[in-house]
């Protein structure tokens, strides 16, 4: 196994009852690369980042991360492994703040002895918190608000910015822009930009072809559970995309993604 | 309009929702009652001019009517104890109406083995169990009735955590079982009589230093520990917390074990006030307990409140029991009040809840 | 093999059970400390009594729960009930849920008490009589005290839907209104619903006015308590204050020893339980009993305590 790759999958297969949701998907993701996942409503791509971040079982296949064969039986066991995700629907809690939310379940503490009774170091994780948005051009001003107060990008850019405050080795997002207004998805996908240039690999579905365009480096087509096309974003052009989604083009499968 | 202020890549950031504190509308709102009391002191012509929290007849050393502040505190710092507790369930996303049932339960059992040997020189008529139990250390009945407490609220913790039962329903169950348990722990029968280490646990003023110590201790664990935070978390956004890794399960039987064990400590300060236990004891405490934190501004839709709002809540609480016997009122307006004051609380919570979701 | 024996043993059982004495007993609720002692003066003599089986339920201060339970008795065919109505002014509903099964009214009097039927009878205390007592003692130890030129006080009433705490008040307003009396006036009256710690609250409220006072009288022993406990933590001298209460408790006495209370009025709890058992049987046998059975109120000072140290 060559050692630039962040995540590889073998056959990774779910089917729910009798419905084969997805189908032997063979996907690579190398170091620093940020490839887009597209595809219609109920094509997999959803299914598929459930299998990887551990909120489902999978029906059979195997996921390696950093060449090591996982196994996760939660979500929880995908993050200390180092996969954050930031879902469509945001794990925010609404009235706690910004470093709350990103400390939240992993809180930086003292007197430890004290057990659930610990305390919390306040001044580490806002520190921790603004050394994050900083790397990831985040700027909110006031951090101290909470997050019931804030507009949608906000929230999304506090979801965003959780990835990068720890450091992940492999961020996944979920639509992060399906709800936002023009100038907040800007300042999403200026997010996105700077993880690329600070090396962080990234998993972006995507219904949005332009932002796909604009963003990442490869675009991987999923259709009836499927990977379809493979496609690096140099070589190919809007219409070629959507014609592999609808099925106009590539009915056979594409051998390794 | 708004006054707005951006951050780099084009955020915007509203200064107008910054949080205003609530607790301060709060206080406010305990210096206004306190007003209208002071006020009705001057106008209604049969007071002769009293006043509510002044001095008017140089009977204490300060300007202060010091007799009538420590009754406005000592009368509600035993249910305040309960408050706490109740606090912490509602931001947790709960509730918890056990608690005066707890009281009633614990009280009856710690003071079973409180009792002292000998009454005026008579044995005691009221004892429970034989010379064994008699002339205990305090420290005993108090751990017992802690015991109860914490029975109870693991009870219940479990029974929501784990069998996903509706707290409303699983606590409104050990409403009944507990209060069955203080009935038939005696058979209905008082028990009176304790030793006085036992009763100085609950004489003069120190109910109100135990709700003190308490009422810090607990500020300090809602805002500054992993405990507290989460308890935040979860009554915030379940979901989220539990995706963020908390156990939530394990951590709402804390919350609820937490708060049967200050119910029961409230149990044996007021049996040791009283100098006795009955059955009835506690009788809806735990709804003044709810409402003194949702007067205090906690939300019961979870994740929202603080043990300062609380506090003032039961200050406002106990203000009004004494302005209303002050003012030679009777209880029928005291209870027409204080329901009053508990919708008026939580319309003015959906509202502002309304507001903040209209603005964003 | 089994079963044969187990039929045998139920039908045993059952018809022992038919012999017996069957009585139900509703009372208004088991955490009231009188009622409680009440209640055992019914238990006790029902064990004491061959072939008599009593059922005590509790009705939990709901009046539609109590008419219920009644309705439950005469379905399982008992041969008498003992009610401690929960509201007074539910006779007539209570009275009809019995139809022709003997029914005895137990300390609380119903309003329908004058028109029971021939199967039905009220046991109590003649309410009148305890306020009455209390209030009047209070007075002569005023006067006693040489206060007969004016004395100040408060009355601490019971709960103030409960008919008992209605006449006991109404009771010492009119002893405040006889000659002998009229010096004593009140500076304010509360309901502390019975309970000792709404008594202590309530009465340091009222010391916290800081106006000069004689007496409290209390509708019952537990707030009387409530009240000297608050007086004492103020340190107010009890010898210079009177105070009364109703019940004869066994705290109240010992309040009493140490000097504290002045005047409790004993009503026989125990007695009034113990009656409504005897009444029930009698009823049952088809004997005549008078439809008003009272069993009386016992003025009970720190001179007479004595006697009644191991009643209640």
């Amino acid at each position: 196994m060559q050692d630039d790759i962040v995540l590889k999958t073998e056959d990774l297969t779910k089917h729910y009852g009798g419905v084969h949701a997805l189908d032997g998907a063979n996907f690579e993701l190398k170091k620093g690369e940020h490839v887009a996942i597209m595809g219609d409503n109920g094509a997999g791509k959803s299914t598929f980042v459930r299998q990887i971040t551990g909120v489902e079982q999978r029906t059979r296949g195997k996921i390696w991360l950093y060449g090591k064969e996982v196994n996760f039986t939660g979500p929880i066991d995908a993050r200390e492994a180092g996969i954050e995700t930031v879902f469509q629907t945001l794990a925010l809690a609404d009235d706690l703040d910004v470093p709350d939310n990103l400390f939240l379940g992993r809180e930086l503490t003292f007197w430890n002895w004290l057990g659930p009774f610990r305390f919390l170091d306040y001044k580490a994780m806002r520190q921790a918190t603004i050394a994050g948005l900083e790397k990831t051009a985040v700027k909110i001003p006031n951090i101290k608000n909470t997050i019931r107060n804030m507009s949608g990008g906000q929230r999304q850019c506090v979801a965003i910015a959780r990835t990068a405050t720890f450091h992940s080795r492999l961020t996944i997002m979920d639509e992060p822009t399906a709800a936002l207004g023009v100038q907040e998805t800007e300042q999403v996908e200026n997010i996105i930009r700077q993880l690329k240039s600070v090396g962080e690999p990234l998993i972006l579905i995507s219904h949005n072809m332009r932002q796909v365009m604009d963003l990442v480096d490869r675009i991987i087509v999923f259709r009836r559970g499927r990977i379809v096309a493979n496609l690096k974003r140099d070589e190919t052009d809007g219409q070629d995309v959507v014609a592999y989604i609808t099925g106009a083009k590539g009915d056979d499968v594409a051998d390794v993604a | 309009m708004a006054e707005t202020s951006h951050g780099t890549g084009g955020l915007t950031f509203d200064k107008s929702k910054r949080a205003w504190p609530n607790e301060l509308n709060i206080f406010i709102a305990l210096i206004l009652i306190i007003c209208i009391f002071e006020a009705l002191g001057q106008l209604l012509p049969y007071m002769n001019g009293q006043s509510l929290l002044f001095d008017t007849k140089g009977r204490f050393d300060s300007i202060f009517n010091e007799a009538r502040i420590k009754i406005i505190i000592l009368q509600v710092s035993i249910i305040g104890i309960i408050a706490l507790g109740v606090t912490q369930v509602i931001i947790a996303g709960g509730i918890d109406l056990s608690s005066g049932s707890i009281v009633g339960a614990s009280a009856m059992i710690a003071m079973s083995f409180a009792q002292t040997e000998l009454v005026n020189g008579n044995p005691n008529p009221k004892a429970i169990f034989g010379p064994w139990a008699m002339d205990l250390p305090a420290i005993i009945p108090v751990i017992v009735g802690l015991l109860c407490g914490m029975l109870a609220g693991i009870i219940n913790g479990v029974l929501i955590a784990y069998t996903r039962i509706p707290p409303f329903i699983a606590t409104l169950g050990m409403m009944v079982s507990a209060r069955g348990v203080a009935k038939w722990w005696s058979r209905g029968n008082p028990i009176s009589f304790p030793t006085e280490d036992y009763a100085w646990i609950g004489s003069g003023m120190m109910p109100v230093i135990w709700f003190v110590l308490l009422a810090v201790l607990f500020h300090i664990i809602l805002r500054y520990t992993v405990y507290g935070k989460h308890t935040y978390a979860i009554g915030s956004n379940e979901d989220a917390a539990r995706m963020s890794g908390i156990k939530v399960a394990r951590h709402k039987v804390l919350v609820y074990t937490i708060a049967g064990m200050l119910a029961s400590f409230a149990a044996i300060i007021l049996s040791a006030k009283n100098l006795t236990a009955q059955s009835g004891m506690g009788l809806v405490y735990e709804l003044d307990a709810i409402a003194m934190a949702v007067i205090g501004g906690v939300s019961l839709a979870g994740g929202r409140g603080s043990i300062i709002g609380t506090c003032l809540g039961m200050l406002i609480f106990g203000v009004i029991i004494s302005g209303f016997t002050y003012l030679k009122l009777d209880a029928f307006y005291q209870e027409m009040v204080k329901g009053f004051i508990i919708v008026a609380a939580v319309v003015l919570d959906q509202w502002r809840q309304k507001k903040a979701a209209a603005k964003t | 093999m089994k079963k044969t024996l187990l039929v045998v043993g139920l039908t045993a059982l059952m018809s022992t059970a038919a012999v017996a004495q069957e009585l139900g007993a509703s009372i208004a609720r088991f955490d009231d400390n009188f009622l409680t002692v009440m209640r055992n003066g019914m238990t006790d003599h029902a064990e004491s009594l061959d072939g008599v089986s009593l059922q005590v339920e509790d009705a939990n201060d709901d009046i539609g729960r109590q008419i219920d339970q009644v309705k439950n008795f005469v379905a399982a065919g008992v041969d008498g009930i003992i009610v401690n109505i929960v509201d007074t002014s539910a006779g007539a509903a209570v009275s009809e849920a019995a139809g022709d099964t003997p029914l005895v009214y137990v300390n609380r009097e119903p309003d329908n008490v004058n028109e029971l039927p021939p199967t039905q009878a009220f046991v109590a205390s003649n309410e009148i009589e305890s306020g009455t007592l209390e209030a009047f003692q209070i007075c002569r130890n005023l006067r006693a005290a040489g206060k007969a030129g004016g004395a100040k006080g408060y009355l601490m009433n019971g709960q103030l839907s409960n008919q008992a705490a209605v006449q006991r008040s109404k009771d010492v307003h009119d002893v405040i209104g006889m000659d002998m009396c009229n010096f004593m006036t009140l500076i304010d009256e509360q309901t502390a619903n019975w309970s000792r710690d709404e008594a202590q609250s309530l009465m340091t409220n009222w010391l916290s006015a800081g106006e000069e006072f004689d007496f409290v009288i209390a509708n019952n022993d537990e707030m009387a308590i409530g009240a000297i406990q608050a007086m004492k933590a103020a340190g107010i001298d009890m010898a210079a204050v009177e105070v009364g209460g109703v019940d004869a408790t066994q705290d109240a006495l010992v309040a009493m020893q140490a000097g504290e209370l002045d005047v409790t009025v004993f009503q026989d709890a125990f007695g009034q339980g113990r009656g409504s058992v005897d009444t029930a049987i009698a009823l049952s046998k088809g004997e005549e009993v008078d439809s008003k059975v009272y069993i009386p109120f016992k003025l009970v000072t720190p001179d007479n305590i004595d006697s009644f140290l191991d009643k209640n």
